[in-house]
């Protein structure tokens, strides 16, 4: 038991730096191609069928590969990225590889699903369409985005767990080499607590942050 | 009377070009083996300070023609004149850019919901570069404008409709717009708000000689404060005229179902009563006369003379006096019976008085 704290807050720590650092690529890469699909497939922005049906095509391949599957067939790429393919930072690879295709399907359908109304007053005053999609549908879609986005960090959190195929780390791996190697139920339930805690952490920042940003 | 006639005339032939033009416009919406024809050819001229209604029941196109004018809708046929240009041949910058001298307010108000009064109004203003100083300064200018200085900071969701509906109107008019559009501006709102909104709209229009171009079903919506009216049906301008001789010589039936649709006073048609009265008078073979008086006749006691002068027995069958804004229309029917040479006589002598008489047929 004496080596249990220290390693669940490592495994702690692991867990929360997967889920942010893929959070944040998913956001700097996912947002912007979300905004590509919504307006690549909107009636009034000049839509361009093709390219939806040829982005749309690759978002949804990439969420149809199992997590398991993701990390394998993404470990020569890992190995280019940052050197090597085991430890919690090459297990971010593959979490944005998941995330990213996710985060971009989230931000199209917060779009999707604003008021056309505001589309049309946007237009109506006659700014370019950049200014709409970034200035204002943004802003006016940034609830539900945060609501989806809390979401998909709770997903991602559970993908971590099979960080530990690649020596990722975190708390999932922790349950299992704690828990179920060496049927220590006490770290077991350490770990499930910790994760509950984190996850509801997530969950309660998420819905603040919704609450400061709806004005409805 | 006459005096406000001439002062609408003036507002209307200010420019002898207009400020806007609608040729042939036509849309169709295809969806797969059905055709469904939004807009058949039609066409309108907007002068530069006038209000103009354009009337007719949902589906009619109204809203569709509307949207032709700022292209969001794009007409598949047909031309947009807005200032001299057309709108068809622009590229999408210039077009985008146009757009900023047209403004638009909806039924709906389409505010942005996660930004304050101020910051919906500044909105336009900032996007066209103006500094913050002149924005703030435009915005309360604005706020002012639409009596609503008091709500800079609330959100949309605290503002009853008429409030949401000020801001919109508030924000349209940011860029000093020559032309406003209206798309079921009203139609959300309860009679009383609507009323105060629309006398807000007609006091703004002729304060800064902006031109209104509103879309309503509700009739009396365009009657209170448009100079001319367009009744559309299925795609086509079925009538158009100013709104006192609409009232009073409506033509089509579409004009005269919405017209009766307002109620038995708006309507200048016939109680049912009152035919049978008309079938008994033509079986005592006297005539029957429908009189109509325009603004400049039906304040003046045209019947009461008409007695003293000549020897006729006057039985009024049915009189009715609409009460527009700007002028009153009215007409009686009557019966006269006496000699023939007399009623002759009565007749021209009402013709030279400017009071248009025919004989009543159903």
């Amino acid at each position: 038991m004496n080596d249990l704290w220290p390693s669940l807050w490592q495994a702690s720590l692991e867990s929360l730096y997967m889920v942010f650092a893929s959070t944040l690529f998913a956001i700097l890469l996912g947002l912007p191609l979300g905004v590509l699909l919504y307006r690549s497939q909107q009636a009034e922005l000049n839509p361009r069928p093709k390219l939806y049906r040829i982005l749309d095509f690759f978002v949804n391949l990439f969420r149809s590969l199992p997590f398991a599957i993701l990390i394998l067939l993404l470990l020569p790429m890992t190995k280019i990225l940052i050197g090597r393919q085991t430890g919690t930072s090459a297990t971010i690879v593959p979490l944005v590889i998941a995330s990213v295709p996710f985060m971009a399907r989230i931000t199209e359908q917060s779009f999707l699903d604003l008021d056309r109304g505001v589309l049309e007053a946007a237009l109506a005053m006659g700014i370019s369409k950049t200014k709409i999609l970034w200035r204002v549908l943004l802003r006016e879609a940034l609830p539900n985005l945060i609501a989806s986005l809390t979401l998909m960090m709770i997903s991602i959190f559970g993908y971590s767990a099979m960080a530990g195929t690649i020596g990722g780390g975190g708390l999932g791996d922790l349950a299992l080499r704690f828990g179920y190697y060496r049927k220590d139920l006490a770290a077991l339930w350490a770990a499930v607590i910790s994760s509950v805690i984190i996850v509801q952490l997530i969950q309660l920042t998420g819905n603040s942050l919704v609450r400061f940003f709806d004005h409805r | 009377m006459a005096k406000v006639l001439d002062q609408r005339h003036s507002r209307e032939s200010g420019k002898s070009e207009p400020l806007l033009e609608l040729k042939d416009i036509s849309k169709t919406y295809r969806n797969g083996n059905t055709d469904f024809h939004a807009l058949k050819s039609a066409s309108l001229q907007l002068y530069a300070g006038e209000i103009y209604g354009i009337i007719g029941l949902s589906g009619a196109g109204k809203s569709t023609l509307l949207r032709s004018v700022n292209y969001l809708e794009r007409p598949e046929s047909g031309s947009v004149f807005f200032e001299g240009e057309c709108l068809g041949e622009l590229s999408e910058a210039e077009l985008f850019e146009r757009r900023r001298h047209i403004g638009m307010i909806f039924q709906h108000f389409n505010l942005f919901a996660q930004r304050t009064v101020a910051a919906n109004v500044a909105f336009p203003l900032r996007m066209a570069g103006y500094s913050r100083a002149e924005t703030e300064a435009r915005v309360q200018e604005l706020l002012s404008l639409v009596e609503l200085e008091d709500k800079s900071q609330s959100y949309p969701a605290q503002l009853s409709g008429g409030q949401a509906q000020r801001v919109a109107i508030a924000r349209a008019l940011a860029l000093k717009p020559k032309l406003l559009l209206s798309d079921e501006g009203t139609s959300a709102l309860d009679p009383e708000t609507a009323r105060q909104i629309l006398l807000l709209l007609r006091r703004i229009c002729h304060d800064q000689k902006l031109a209104l171009l509103m879309i309503t079903h509700q009739l009396e919506a365009a009657r209170l404060i448009c100079d001319r009216i367009a009744v559309m049906e299925a795609g086509e301008i079925v009538e158009e005229n100013t709104v006192e001789a609409l009232f009073l010589e409506a033509k089509h039936p579409r004009t005269r179902a919405l017209v009766r649709a307002l109620g038995p006073e708006a309507s200048l048609e016939l109680e049912p009563v009152v035919e049978e009265e008309i079938s008994a008078a033509g079986q005592t073979q006297h005539s029957v006369y429908r009189f109509a008086f325009d603004p400049a006749t039906v304040r003046r006691s045209m019947i009461s003379q008409l007695i003293r002068r000549f020897d006729l027995e006057v039985n009024f069958l049915e009189a009715k006096i609409q009460n527009l804004p700007e002028a009153s229309v009215g007409y009686m029917l009557v019966e006269l019976q006496g000699e023939a040479a007399q009623e002759a006589e009565a007749l021209a002598w009402l013709q030279a008085q400017g009071v248009k008489t025919e004989v009543y047929h159903e």
